[in-house]
């Protein structure tokens, strides 16, 4: 799949519009929305009832009960909200690999959820990490908006190297707003990706987390005495391909992506791993679907 | 397996030692990394944060790659060294070749000759497998051997040897190169005494046969020597060669000269070629001759012919060997002998050697006994003037006077009547009777048939009266033998004893025959009933032909290239000029016994022998050798103890372990490249 393809098919966006995004959280909306919120008000749906306090909007006092009971309860309605979902790509040169490259796929995903959202009348905002100059990209929200948050994704190159923790802390501090945060990235960063996570937990927010390897990393295509540059430090590995070497690097990255998934499995996050060479349409449709993100 | 360690030069050795030590210092320094961008180092430093806590050692050990090329390199380096293994020595190898410069290395199927073909092959070995410390000896041979250049080290020596080596017209015997080849290293004269210290160790060396092989091997035991042989030359190679050419005078038709030449094919197949006749260099005649491969046909020519003639037969052909496609032969004026006859008077001799046909054999002169004590005679007979003396009833005289003394032998052929001479080797001691006992009626039972002198003869039924008994010396011929009385010692009957009653002996050059009996006894009766008998002058005439030294009734002999050559020539001058086909001038001193040698035979052709710058004898030198004239190469030298093989060339055969060794090199190679690829790990 060519890095310059469009970044969403016709025949995947048909696919997408059967889909909404899902939140284990119910968070409170800003805005009315399709969806239910804590906030119980004003919307055809029944929640319960409650005795009348003075003070309380005569409107809702349900009187078929007052006339039977001869006692004021007012009737609850569930309101339905709309949905905040923010998609985290990380741009940074690591992803800039690959064919399609990782930030390629990141992208399409982004684009795919994010599309999603806004059929379903969701707050959607796509944002970059590892950019550190770009602007952080719109919010949007209603289907009008597809085209603005393709041509905002068009736009994101891969950029200087941003530590991931402080992408995310950025972001965290840019977004009060709670609700499903989807982070697109490898989590190589040499610092660890535990404490970018840890920022998210902090916000209570819904958070995926799609580790995006490219083919070449799962399975190492290198032959002989090798001097391995880091795309996004320089740092140098002088390695020897051998049989073992190779052993090891796979049992290392078994280990790390155990490793992530365990960190975000006790702190209730979810953790799937995909690879460029995986079309983003299955990615979307199974693997999100099974893992309750999308329905 | 020789030692094998002090091949190389030790800086040879260095750079050998550190090849390998060198490939380890790369892989420290890890100069040939190629650098790759991948994403993220990350794992990857991880990954082999394992692999560098261990010891640096401990990771070399787990790189089979390095392994792998440490083993290729050391295979090469064994393998570059095997072809050395065990045939270096610490003092140097020892070589002798031997290089065949006879008439069929002159053969030009291998452009531009078999000879220069060997010395290329000897120049290539020189200049690219002799170490420095290896003694090479070059020997040509052809019918003899020359030692072209004694050993030395030194490979310009050599090269300036092998520019000395000529080709030659000679035929092959590569005995006495053989001879001298085996004597520089079979020690078989060592001392007989086992603790001899002083007795030279035998030595080793490697021989070259650098030949066509065409020659016969003899049986010779080669010893040390370890010998090769370099065929030279090719196997279909098409040769015409004439082996015979000669002219010979029929005895019925004197005035003709008849001229025979035979023609043989060396080649594969049946060839018609012309034979063209020169009589002096003009073209007289010329036939077909058609020679069946493998065959040989003859050619006969009928010519009138004068007196001297230089014939020359050529065929037309152009085949690989151009020297024996001619050939020469020389009819020279007949020389007549000279006879003295020193008799008291012997009519019936006289006559016989006085008939015409005696008389174009030999001018005679007759001579009484008292001619034997003059000065005359003396000055004669030492200077050999006459080719043959009869002394018929009288011996020459010692020249002080004494009787006992031996009898003065001249410088001719003789030829003793009734008398033999008075030498110990004849029977005679000093204060015996002279003559010695005679017998009565010898009758004659046997005749030596086959020598020249009893030619023709019929002695049936020989009356003789009386004979001396005669002790032919060693070495004699007993031309005729009888049996006859022997008077006893004392009274007794006499005795019937076998006699021989003409011999003759050879004598530093000469030979002298003995007549038993008299022919006309000194009363002037008749001895023996001979004389009336017409073998009597037969043979007297095959005396004549045979000690005068009757005139060739044909051409001369033809000589071989390199054989030495009596010349006798009636000049008054001390030295001949012989001039040689190519026009070069060697002057030939005369020798003992008016003879002069010439020795300088090697070209072929025709040789003009020249006495105060008139040309007085001419002989022609041919190659005339079948083995020679079929050149194709042996396959093999069968020296009957030792079969040598043919070899391509000289180059030192490679050992098996040696290809083995690369194989080897080859296949971890390979394991090594598939490894790298494949990143297996076993």
């Amino acid at each position: 799949m060519p890095t310059d393809a469009p970044l969403l098919s016709p025949s995947f966006l048909a696919q997408l519009e059967r889909l909404e995004l899902v939140t284990r959280k119910v968070f409170r909306g800003r805005m009315k929305g399709e969806r239910r919120s804590k906030r119980k008000g004003q919307s055809v749906e029944f929640a319960d009832f409650r005795n009348y306090v003075p003070g309380d909007d005569l409107r809702f006092i349900d009187w078929n009960t007052y006339a039977r009971l001869d006692r004021l309860f007012l009737k609850m309605f569930l309101e339905e909200e709309d949905l905040h979902f923010y998609a985290l790509i990380d741009a940074s040169r690591s992803m800039d690999f690959g064919n399609p490259t990782k930030l390629h796929y990141a992208k399409q995903l982004a684009a795919a959820l994010g599309f999603v959202g806004l059929v379903r009348a969701d707050r959607v905002r796509i944002e970059t990490l590892g950019s550190a100059g770009t602007r952080p990209g719109p919010t949007l929200r209603g289907r009008a908006s597809v085209w603005r948050m393709l041509d905002y994704l068009d736009q994101v190159q891969p950029g200087d190297g941003v530590p991931l923790a402080k992408g995310v802390r950025d972001f965290c501090l840019r977004n009060k707003g709670q609700g499903v945060v989807v982070l697109i990235s490898d989590l190589l960063d040499k610092a660890g990706y535990e404490e970018a996570l840890r920022y998210l937990v902090a916000r209570q927010m819904d958070t995926y987390v799609i580790q995006v390897f490219s083919q070449e990393e799962l399975d190492p295509d290198l032959v002989g005495d090798l001097k391995l540059v880091d795309s996004e430090d320089g740092d140098i590995a002088e390695i020897t391909v051998s049989a073992p070497l190779l052993k090891r690097y796979k049992e290392t990255l078994d280990a790390f992506v155990g490793s992530v998934r365990e960190f975000c499995g006790r702190r209730g996050m979810t953790h799937i791993l995909a690879h460029n060479q995986l079309p983003p349409e299955q990615l979307v449709v199974n693997y999100l679907r099974r893992r309750g993100l999308v329905r | 397996m020789g030692e094998w360690g002090s091949l190389l030069a030790p800086w040879q050795w260095a750079i050998m030692a550190a090849l390998p030590v060198l490939l380890v210092l790369l892989y420290f320094l890890k100069l040939k990394r190629q650098p790759v961008e991948v994403p993220s180092t990350y794992l990857w430093k991880k990954s082999i944060e394992d692999l560098h806590v261990n010891s640096i050692w401990q990771r070399l050990r787990r790189n089979l790659l390095l392994f792998l090329q440490l083993m290729v390199l050391l295979l090469a380096i064994l393998a570059l060294l095997i072809p050395y293994w065990g045939e270096g020595t610490t003092s140097g190898e020892r070589y002798i070749f031997l290089v065949d410069n006879s008439a069929s290395m002159s053969a030009n199927d291998v452009a531009p000759s078999r000879l220069a073909a060997a010395k290329s092959q000897l120049n290539r070995f020189l200049e690219e497998q002799k170490r420095p410390q290896d003694a090479v000896m070059i020997i040509s041979f052809s019918d003899t051997a020359r030692v072209v250049q004694e050993f030395t080290t030194s490979a310009a020596e050599c090269l300036a040897a092998l520019e000395r080596i000529q080709p030659t017209s000679r035929r092959t015997s590569i005995n006495d190169a053989l001879s001298y080849a085996a004597g520089l290293v079979n020690t078989t004269r060592a001392s007989d005494v086992p603790e001899d210290e002083q007795a030279p160790e035998p030595l080793s060396a490697k021989l070259w046969i650098l030949s066509d092989g065409n020659f016969t091997a003899p049986s010779f035991p080669l010893g040390n020597l370890e010998a090769s042989y370099v065929p030279l030359g090719q196997s279909d190679v098409e040769n015409l060669a004439i082996v015979a050419f000669s002219a010979s005078r029929p005895d019925d038709r004197s005035e003709q000269l008849q001229i025979f030449g035979r023609v043989e094919n060396h080649g594969r197949e049946d060839r018609t070629t012309l034979a063209q006749l020169f009589v002096d260099g003009q073209p007289v005649d010329v036939q077909q001759v058609e020679v069946p491969a493998g065959k040989s046909a003859g050619v006969v020519f009928n010519l009138r012919q004068a007196e001297t003639a230089v014939l020359e037969m050529r065929l037309d052909v152009d085949d690989a060997l151009a020297a024996d496609n001619a050939a020469w032969a020389v009819i020279n004026p007949p020389r007549r002998g000279k006879v003295l006859l020193v008799t008291p008077g012997n009519r019936p001799l006289e006559f016989a050697l006085q008939t015409p046909r005696a008389q174009a054999i030999a001018d005679l002169l007759i001579e009484s006994p008292d001619f034997l004590s003059t000065e005359e005679y003396r000055q004669a007979a030492l200077a050999g003037l006459f080719d043959l003396i009869i002394y018929d009833r009288c011996l020459p005289e010692p020249a002080a006077g004494s009787t006992d003394a031996l009898t003065p032998m001249p410088q001719s052929n003789c030829w003793f009547i009734g008398l033999p001479p008075k030498l110990p080797e004849w029977g005679w001691k000093p204060g015996a009777a002279w003559p010695p006992n005679k017998v009565v009626g010898p009758q004659i039972i046997d005749l030596e048939r086959a020598h020249p002198i009893m030619q023709l003869l019929d002695v049936e039924r020989l009356l003789i009266a009386q004979a001396t008994v005669l002790t032919p010396p060693s070495g004699s011929v007993t031309l005729m033998d009888a049996i006859a009385l022997q008077a006893a010692e004392g009274n007794g009957e006499p005795q019937r004893v076998e006699v021989p009653v003409f011999a003759i002996a050879p004598r530093r050059g000469y030979e002298d025959a003995v007549l038993a009996f008299e022919i006309i006894s000194d009363d002037g009766s008749a001895n023996t009933d001979w004389i009336k008998r017409r073998s009597f002058a037969v043979m007297v005439l095959n005396v004549l032909q045979y000690l005068a030294g009757g005139p060739n009734q044909g051409g001369a002999e033809s000589l071989r290239p390199g054989q030495p050559v009596e010349l006798q020539v009636a000049t008054a001058g001390e030295q001949v000029t012989v001039v040689t086909p190519t026009g070069r001038e060697v002057t030939v001193p005369r020798s003992p016994g008016n003879i002069f040698r010439c020795l300088d035979t090697d070209e072929l052709g025709v040789y003009d022998v020249r006495s105060e710058g008139n040309t007085v004898e001419r002989f022609a030198v041919n190659l005339f050798d079948s083995q020679e004239s079929n050149l194709k190469p042996r396959a093999e030298l069968d020296f009957e103890w030792n079969k040598v093989q043919a070899t391509a060339d000289t180059r030192p055969q490679p050992r098996a372990g040696w290809k083995i060794l690369l194989l080897a090199a080859l296949f971890v190679l390979l394991f090594e490249w598939y490894i790298y690829n494949r990143r297996v790990y076993l």
